[in-house]
């Protein structure tokens, strides 16, 4: 497909770091090409939906309601693990903050979602910039 | 195929967990969208007709959550009513196939929708062969052959020779008899 259904864009840190890109690096390559067929799949669906979409994390143990507004996240298995990918939507674009993994309702690492709570706000007020996922 | 998935797909390691990401990842988009085109059908539905229990449907649907084996694909094509194709082919086809799947429009119809087959159903009596080989306005070339053409007549007559030989014999010869 030339035009995904949902695009997706990579959050960069101020100092010019695309996260993204550093967590997909550090994965396996099994888990690599696990990631690249589920969210290839996921940028050609336009309705995002459970069980592969969580949109809501206000009622995840332990998160702050507030902060996490708006923040929802991929879900998929490899490799054993429950593998997330925080974001939130914005103009029909999907926007990748922080991938991580998940267990027993505990996120690794463990501050995801508030450092995903964080770069959401850096986007949203334009001090962090994003680029096209295209991993 | 795009020029970064030919350049992963250099990497021997990146080629071998390819193909399990395509069944891990691949089948729980593919059963989603069958399901999603039979509104009909709930996850219990596909357990009963697989022989499985829901659990293990929900588990089937969930990315790299399970592992089918070509048995349990097969159980599921049995349950849609459907083929599954198993066998080996070039990564540049697979890969092919993985780009152009579209989760969204993707669909396969069960043996009675199955378009490759609608025309060749066998038909109940030999009025209702001559009523589709030869629609209301085409007629009169059946009335014609009642005249007294016999069928091999008929056969050169029509435009859909290709169509009528290919019914089977036992009808061709009912429909014979009945135009006699």
């Amino acid at each position: 497909m030339s035009e995904w259904r949902t695009p997706i864009r990579c959050y960069i840190s101020p100092a010019g770091n695309n996260k993204i890109l550093d967590w997909y690096e550090a994965l396996s390559t099994p888990e690599k090409t696990d990631a690249d067929e589920f969210l290839k799949d996921m940028r050609k669906t336009s309705n995002w939906q459970m069980p592969n979409y969580r949109r809501k994390l206000s009622n995840v143990k332990g998160a702050d309601k507030t902060k996490v507004r708006g923040l929802g996240e991929l879900r998929w298995t490899s490799e054993k693990k429950e593998h997330r990918l925080l974001g939130f939507f914005g103009n029909g674009i999907w926007y990748a903050v922080l991938g991580c993994t998940h267990k027993q309702n505990i996120y690794s690492p463990r501050d995801a979602l508030v450092t995903a709570a964080k770069r959401k706000e850096e986007i949203e007020t334009g001090k962090a910039e994003t680029v096209e996922y295209d991993l | 195929m795009t020029s970064r998935l030919v350049e992963k797909l250099r990497d021997p390691q990146y080629r071998k967990a390819f193909v399990a990401s395509q069944i891990n990842i691949g089948i729980p988009f593919q059963i989603r969208a069958i399901l999603r085109n039979r509104p009909e059908w709930t996850q219990e539905t596909l357990a009963e007709r697989a022989g499985m229990l829901q659990p293990r449907i929900s588990g089937l649907m969930k990315p790299g959550k399970t592992h089918p084996n070509i048995e349990t694909l097969r159980r599921l094509a049995e349950a849609f009513d459907c083929g599954l194709l198993v066998r080996f082919a070039p990564f540049s086809e697979l890969a092919r196939w993985s780009e152009d799947f579209d989760p969204e429009s993707f669909t396969v119809p069960d043996f009675e929708h199955d378009p490759g087959f609608i025309d060749r159903k066998p038909l109940g009596s030999a009025v209702e062969l001559g009523a589709r080989l030869f629609p209301r306005s085409e007629q009169p070339s059946l009335a014609a052959a009642q005249d007294g053409s016999n069928l091999s007549n008929l056969v050169v007559m029509d435009r859909r020779k290709q169509a009528l030989a290919e019914q089977p014999s036992q009808l061709l010869m009912s429909c014979a008899g009945a135009l006699r």
